[in-house]
């Protein structure tokens, strides 16, 4: 069954760890896979260097109000060089150009769907056109690459 | 490839073009210049320079070869290594000023006429991007035509003679030459593939009389 979300509207929901049932912060990004096919981690607090993730795996579930997070110490600091750059904005989904593989421009990344259930994208939406996940090969800081349609 | 999306242009328009890899999705390059080799009449590969504002130049060169596909707004690569494996090209990228070798020549019909000297090399863009013609800058200043690559030109160090079958596809701008293009390389290439006997093709007189000097500029390279 389809659970689909955008980043758009996940932006600032709630993250909740159920083990102590504290907040430990809100939806501030994703971290997409390089392949540009899943949700890698979820940015829920601090900046930069100091920014705190967690990682999809302990995403118990994503839910219409609140993120649940399987437990409070599954939150850790930005490990990578990939995910730095990534929750400081110089890799995003979201305002990415896209562009195919034919090496033309097709527009600029407006919102990200995604299957809230597994973390998989199911496609993003450029200037108004709809672009499946299947096309999808890889996110970097230049450009989100699809294979020409 | 989509109809329509591989298309003529001049070989210095692709300079400052970003390098991209489909890999990764990361700009690792950005066109410097062409690197021709004029004795095959051949587009070998690509000089780089580096991306952003302190650009400087990348030992590491792009060959031909290596070209996923050009399009209007980068040069795609299958993947980052791409700018460094450049082994089959590697003879002739390390004599890149062997690309000005054809520039300057004049070009001569067999007939004897002079139509004037060579400034630049077209491409032909796309997922097979290849050196298509040459634009030469007409004797007397009267601006350019385009004249197509064949295997039965002759090069020297000063001529470039056209051979008779190549006549009747001069253009005087880039939009009509990207359709005589097309049209010439069905005409010379038979359907196995081998280049067609000579006495197939039909010389046409006149170096482009009919030329529109306002189509000039109107190039398809943008």
């Amino acid at each position: 069954m389809s659970n689909e979300m955008t980043f758009e509207t996940a932006d600032g929901r709630k993250v909740i760890a159920v083990d102590n049932a504290e907040e430990v912060g809100k939806v501030k990004g994703f971290i997409v896979s390089t392949d540009g096919r899943r949700i890698d981690a979820i940015h829920v607090a601090g900046r930069g260097k100091r920014a705190d993730v967690i990682p999809w795996s302990a995403v118990e579930s994503f839910g219409a109000d609140a993120v649940m997070s399987s437990s409070s110490g599954s939150t850790h600091r930005v490990d990578t060089e990939h995910d730095t750059m990534a929750v400081k904005g110089k890799i995003s989904a979201r305002g990415a150009k896209v562009l195919d593989t034919d090496g033309f421009e097709i527009g600029v990344v407006d919102d990200v769907m995604f299957d809230a259930s597994s973390g998989e994208l199911t496609g993003v939406l450029a200037d108004g056109i709809r672009i499946s996940s299947d096309r999808f090969r890889s996110l970097g800081s230049y450009a989100f690459v699809v294979d020409a349609s | 490839m989509t109809p329509g999306r591989e298309s003529v242009l001049r070989a210095t328009s692709l300079v400052g073009l970003p390098v991209v890899s489909i890999a990764t999705g990361e700009d690792i390059a950005e066109i410097r210049d062409v690197i021709y080799d004029a004795g095959s009449h051949a587009l070998v590969g690509f000089t780089l320079n580096k991306r952003g504002f302190l650009a400087g130049r990348l030992k590491d060169t792009l060959g031909t070869d290596q070209v996923a596909a050009i399009g209007n707004d980068a040069v795609m690569v299958s993947t980052d290594a791409a700018v460094s494996e450049a082994a089959d090209a590697a003879e002739v990228l390390e004599r890149p000023k062997d690309s000005a070798q054809v520039i300057g020549n004049r070009v001569v019909s067999t007939g004897g006429d002079e139509l004037g000297e060579v400034v630049g090399v077209i491409l032909t863009t796309g997922q097979q991007p290849s050196a298509v013609g040459y634009e030469v800058a007409r004797v007397g200043g009267e601006g350019s035509v385009f004249v197509p690559i064949s295997a039965q030109m002759s090069l020297s160090n000063e001529n470039l003679i056209l051979p008779a079958e190549s006549t009747e596809f001069i253009r005087d701008d880039l939009a009509g030459f990207g359709a005589a293009v097309t049209e010439f390389r069905n005409r010379t290439i038979g359907s196995d593939g081998r280049t067609a006997d000579r006495s197939d093709t039909n010389p046409t007189s006149g170096l482009a009389a009919d030329v529109d000097q306002d189509e000039y500029q109107t190039g398809a390279d943008r």
